[in-house]
């Protein structure tokens, strides 16, 4: 028989149930989790039907290897989100010959709402998001625009710089020093 | 390329999450990965870092079916009479699957014999790779167990659908299977009496969420003989 989880089972516990084969917590590891990896899916992805069956992956995986997860690389959440990352990044460039993605002008840069974008509603309610935002609005406005675009939509540099509407040089550069400068920031 | 530059890992643990890293140097950097304990590290700290970041993404509900698939694919759907699920019936089906390999491989006194023997198998092979799925359906349990034995994923936007071809009779469904990982379907006591008049499994391709009309509506994309146990 299958134990009762708890309503407040941390991800952390539901992961290690996973690891012993119970299916129910990995059915509440979907309950608290798919909405937002969904959301992570379809910004890269675009469409609904592929970010579907990225998300299917991305739990098929969590289960297969939840026995490998340890907490010391990272949250739950944490692990998740790489993994559905790597996921739909790997499909968008996989894909990319059979499936026409988004217009680059389709693309909005996040420097036109980012202080209404929902990093900031998440912001005051988690530290570390908080701490996140800070550190974005020091960067350069193209340099935020350029991280978020391949962070959050999984552009490549070519795709950002066609959004962007410059070289690609300086596209690289962008990406590359506004990571730096957030990661400088974060360890602060 | 030289991955003990500690500068260099990082660059590369760098692009690699942000994910802009091109395809072979992504596809390299991932076995680097496999390998190397300072390459794991240096992509685990980046991932920590940026993960907030992912925040800024909108949660969005996922389609409604979505759940169901993750069952589907990992075979520890309930089956509806079900009285355990889970893990032990998907270890059950994956034990089946290995010793119906055995048997085909010629071993079988190195294994165990199953639980419950299959009643109804069927092996679909595409003539230019081999075996694609194993087919097991168990009479007791009721349920037919699909195991992939090489990943075929569906075209976007499309899934694959099992059809029983009995003689004399139209084609009938017996639910949509995954191309990667296991499932278990549903057998209900009709299906089961329809599998005893059939010599003939079908595969289609369909759109996602199976054939709107009931019936084959892609094109038929294999057939495999099914053979009583």
């Amino acid at each position: 028989m299958q134990k009762k989880l708890s309503p407040s089972a941390t991800l952390e516990e539901l992961i290690a149930r996973c690891a012993t084969g119970d299916a129910a917590a990995l059915k509440a590891l979907y309950n608290s989790t798919a909405a937002q990896l969904f959301g992570v899916l379809l910004r890269i992805l675009v469409r609904r039907d592929l970010a579907q069956e990225a998300l299917q992956d991305v739990f098929v995986s969590v289960w297969r290897n939840a026995k490998d997860y340890r907490p010391a690389r990272g949250a739950v959440l944490t692990w998740m989100i790489s993994i559905a990352r790597h996921r739909a990044i790997d499909i968008k460039r996989d894909r990319r010959r059979e499936v026409q993605f988004a217009d680059p002008q389709d693309y909005v840069p996040e420097q036109i709402d980012f202080e209404r974008s929902d990093l900031f509603a998440a912001a005051a309610r988690d530290a570390d998001v908080s701490r996140l935002k800070d550190c974005l609005q020091q960067l350069g406005a193209m340099q935020r625009n350029a991280v978020c675009l391949a962070y959050l939509n999984g552009l490549t540099h070519e795709e950002v710089a066609g959004v962007l509407a410059a070289p690609l040089g300086t596209v690289k550069s962008w990406v590359r020093r506004g990571l730096e400068s957030l990661k400088g920031c974060l360890q602060r | 390329m030289r991955y003990d530059d500690p500068l260099l890992l990082d660059a590369l643990a760098r692009e690699y999450v942000i994910g802009t890293l091109p395809g072979r140097a992504r596809a390299r950097f991932a076995r680097v990965l496999s390998a190397s304990l300072p390459a794991r590290r240096a992509v685990a700290n980046w991932e920590r870092q940026l993960a907030p970041l992912a925040f800024a993404s909108r949660p969005v509900d996922p389609p409604r079916e979505s759940w169901a698939r993750i069952e589907a694919a990992l075979g520890v759907r309930r089956a509806p009479s079900s009285r355990s699920l889970g893990s032990l019936q998907a270890w059950r089906a994956i034990a089946a699957g290995l010793a119906a390999i055995a048997v085909l491989l010629g071993v079988l006194n190195l294994t165990r014999a199953p639980v419950e023997q299959a009643r109804y198998v069927a092996i679909v092979t595409d003539a230019a790779t081999g075996p694609v799925w194993l087919l097991q359906a168990f009479e007791d349990a009721q349920e037919l167990r699909v195991r992939t034995l090489a990943d075929r994923p569906a075209p976007i936007g499309n899934a694959y659908e099992l059809w029983m071809l009995p003689d004399g009779g139209m084609p009938v469904s017996l639910g949509l299977i995954p191309g990667m990982g296991n499932a278990v379907l549903p057998l209900t006591t009709q299906a089961l009496a329809t599998l005893a008049r059939t010599m003939t499994l079908a595969i289609s391709l369909e759109p996602a969420g199976g054939s709107p009309t009931g019936q084959p509506t892609g094109p038929v994309i294999f057939t495999a003989p099914l053979v009583g146990a």
